[in-house]
């Protein structure tokens, strides 16, 4: 279950460390007003003894790949995948402490206790998702992709989180697949602590905006060109009235039924579909921390930085593309370009942090009075531009320019 | 978690009637030793798999369920729970939840008829389509008196009853192969208002197919109360026709099921002054159940009807079976608690 214990457990120890920083800084800057809370806590904090924060990281890691008791597949493959996770905590224990070292190195200033675990937490809950998003070649990828035609991939058992949920949805395939599938896992496990390269690319129409499509043209009523989806589905999509984020499930569910809409097609072709997929249901921040699910559904997207980018000092430049119509109206807004820092992540896309301000970006631009184009610079009736908007967790409002 | 997501919400619901169900089955079994307390758990993991196969649309796992539950081993009861726990299943997703919409029941109409169509023999498939069409024309009625259905409604409710009527007969050959189907028939029955008479016909027919699928006798009970199309003495005239159909397998238990149903659904404590039942008949009809099905339920179930026949004695020994346990609340009519005190005060005094 998306919402399970473990998720809340993680969020609940991440609260208390946050709290915990914050009753180190001085009266007054509890607060994370964009651009003053994180940098007081760092300012006004005592330096970390490192073997405490090393300790945080492990127990972090730890948690994320403890087995749930309550996930009971059958025996042989459950020990396969304890070996797997049991292996890359003994590994990535051994790394932590250079990690801690290599944060403390990176800043001009002593970091306090708060801010190093968060910075911890920030790099794990990423390699998470770089794990997510990545192939261990084309065994692997086959393997993912039978994942996702099977009806019940998306439904981890009750109380499964964490690697387990990940895993979990591997065991319904013949054995030879899941021992391939296996293997995969374990090879990209590996590459924690590395730079990645050869990450596939983010599409700028995503699944979830593809199928938001799908649900206008259904319910317009009019004619529709996509398959029935499951009851899950439709009372998602098509029922309820509550705007926050789907859940990871959810948007496994959603991934599948976008995939029952693809064409069959080569390789090449198969592998765009499960990149698709994998951005669709990685593990970003969201998934960890939903104490913000609720601001992050409505928030003043215009006048406010977005709440959960606002907690994990994301910042950046995001560049969109944007289809002005001859009276100046802002017909469609996508994300071209994410150029994103936060703090405790080099080196590797902050994948599990990046699109923290796309919505903000489009409502800004949504926003914006436009002028009307020229005539000439009207193709089937709008003038295709780019806009730049920069977020930075400072008083100044965000800066931007639109070019043509 | 600041926010309970509404899928969530239903599963953890679902869940937890599902534990509390198993709760009170279990404290049953332990009250009075029945060796029930595996199969109760097996039947929550069958209607809870039904469930969720259907909510994730994968037809060939809800296929697989219902043949599994048909081919159980076990007595004739644990056979009955074990399918009915499947059907079950699969309806908790057609009755969609308070706030479902017309869009939801349309699409779900949608899958069932493209599950049809891609394994035209499969009866179950035929059958959750034409579920799928009554349960959008319910969507729209409500389960209410006539009275307070908007007017806007009836023509809604009559086109997907219709449709549905019409699937199965066309589709008659390969749906009716399926005993569920004839439940769905029965269900059109009371959207049409047929006479109790056919409907009782109909359900004989689905009878030859599952004679354990008790959920036809209830349909053809409902449909012959007063408050639908039938009167006092139709409901008493199919009771003891059910009795004799089903004589072989089940002695007269069925007096004491559908005379409790009858007074579940329309009666209530005033069974035996506003209809035929009848005491000596009911009390062997809860001695045959008990005789094959020696739970908590329906210990208690027998002490609430002995306490409204006033026979003092039947009440003490129901009483006494339940050996201590808390009373199921769930069959002591309306005001349970109040009714279970009363009864039991009224049945220590000498």
């Amino acid at each position: 279950m998306s919402g399970g214990g473990l998720m809340n457990a993680l969020a609940a120890a991440l609260l208390v460390t946050l709290v915990a920083g914050a009753a180190a800084q001085t009266p007054g800057s509890a607060s994370t007003k964009p651009g003053q809370g994180a940098t007081r806590a760092t300012a006004a904090g005592a330096a970390a003894a490192p073997d405490e924060v090393t300790a945080f990281g492990i127990e972090q890691l730890r948690m994320y790949f403890a087995l749930s008791p309550a996930w009971q597949p059958d025996p042989a493959f459950k020990a396969a995948v304890a070996d797997i996770a049991a292996a890359h905590i003994k590994r990535v224990s051994a790394l932590i402490p250079d990690w801690v070292a290599e944060e403390r190195a990176s800043s001009r200033k002593p970091l306090t206790h708060y801010e190093l675990t968060f910075r911890l937490s920030r790099r794990q809950v990423n390699e998470i998702a770089l794990t997510s998003l990545e192939s261990a070649g084309e065994a692997h990828d086959e393997a993912w992709l039978a994942v996702y035609s099977r009806p019940a991939a998306c439904n981890a058992p009750p109380n499964v989180d964490g690697f387990a949920a990940r895993m979990a949805m591997l065991e319904g395939l013949p054995k030879e697949q899941r021992d391939a599938a296996l293997a995969g896992e374990r090879a990209l496990l590996l590459r924690w602590g590395t730079v990645r390269g050869g990450l596939p690319q983010r599409s700028a129409t995503s699944v979830e905006m593809q199928v938001a499509q799908k649900i206008g043209q259904i319910k317009a009523g009019g004619k529709r060109d996509s398959p029935p989806m499951s009851p899950q589905l439709a009372f998602l999509l098509l029922t309820r009235t509550d705007e926050s984020p789907l859940y990871r499930k959810d948007r496994c569910a959603v991934a599948r039924w976008w995939l029952s809409m693809q064409p069959a097609g080569d390789a090449s072709a198969r592998r765009k579909v499960l990149d698709e997929l994998r951005y669709t249901t990685m593990f970003g921040i969201a998934d960890r921390d939903y104490s913000e699910r609720d601001s992050v559904a409505k928030p003043d997207l215009v006048a406010s930085y977005p709440p959960l980018a606002t907690r994990y000092h994301v910042e950046g430049l995001i560049t969109l593309k944007l289809s002005i119509d001859a009276e100046g109206k802002l017909q469609r807004a996508e994300v071209l370009r994410r150029d994103i820092q936060v703090p405790g992540i080099r080196g590797n896309r902050p994948v599990a942090f990046e699109t923290l301000l796309d919505a903000a970006a489009v409502a800004r631009a949504a926003s914006i009075r436009y002028a009307k184009p020229a005539p000439e610079k009207l193709k089937a009736g709008v003038m295709v531009a780019t806009q730049e908007m920069q977020f930075a967790l400072n008083p100044e409002p965000p800066s931007t320019a639109t070019k043509e | 978690m600041a926010h309970t997501h509404p899928v969530l919400a239903r599963l953890t619901r679902l869940c937890r009637q599902i534990l509390q169900a198993l709760v009170l089955l279990l404290a049953g079994a332990a009250a009075i030793g029945a060796p029930d307390a595996d199969t109760s758990k097996a039947e929550a993991e069958a209607q809870k798999q039904a469930t969720d196969a259907f909510w994730v649309g994968d037809f060939a796992e809800m296929e697989r369920l219902l043949a599994v539950a048909k081919q159980a081993g076990g007595s004739l009861d644990a056979r009955y729970h074990r399918v009915r726990s499947v059907r079950n299943g699969f309806e908790a997703v057609f009755e969609g939840y308070e706030d479902s919409n017309d869009l939801y029941f349309a699409e779900v109409e949608a899958l069932t008829l493209q599950w049809a169509q891609q394994n035209p023999r499969s009866a179950l498939a035929h059958a959750l389509h034409a579920n799928s069409l009554i349960a959008r024309g319910w969507a729209y009625r409500g389960g209410g008196l006539a009275k307070d259905v908007p007017p806007e409604a009836w023509a809604d409710f009559k086109k997907y009853i219709q449709q549905a009527a019409q699937y199965l007969t066309v589709h008659a050959d390969v749906a009716l192969t399926e005993p569920l189907s004839f439940d769905y028939l029965l269900n059109i029955g009371k959207a049409s208002s047929w006479k109790p008479d056919r409907s009782w016909t109909v359900a004989k027919e689905g009878l030859k197919l599952d004679p354990n699928f008790l959920s036809l006798y209830y349909r053809v009970l409902t449909a012959t109360l007063p408050k639908w199309q039938g009167d006092t003495r139709a409901v008493d005239r199919f009771i003891n026709d059910a009795v004799a159909h089903s004589k072989a397998a089940r002695g007269t238990e069925m007096y004491a099921r559908l005379y409790e149903a009858a007074a579940d659904e329309h009666y209530g404590h005033a069974l035996f002054e506003d209809s035929y039942a009848d005491w000596p008949k009911m009390k062997r009809g809860y001695q045959d159940w008990l005789k094959r099905e020696p739970t908590a339920r329906t210990h208690n179930a027998f002490a609430y009807f002995a306490c409204l026949a006033k026979d003092k004695t039947t009440f003490t020994e129901q009483l006494d079976a339940m050996n201590g346990a808390k009373p199921d609340l769930s069959t002591w009519g309306s005001n349970p608690s109040r009714t279970y005190e009363t009864c039991k005060r009224w049945g220590v005094q000498g």
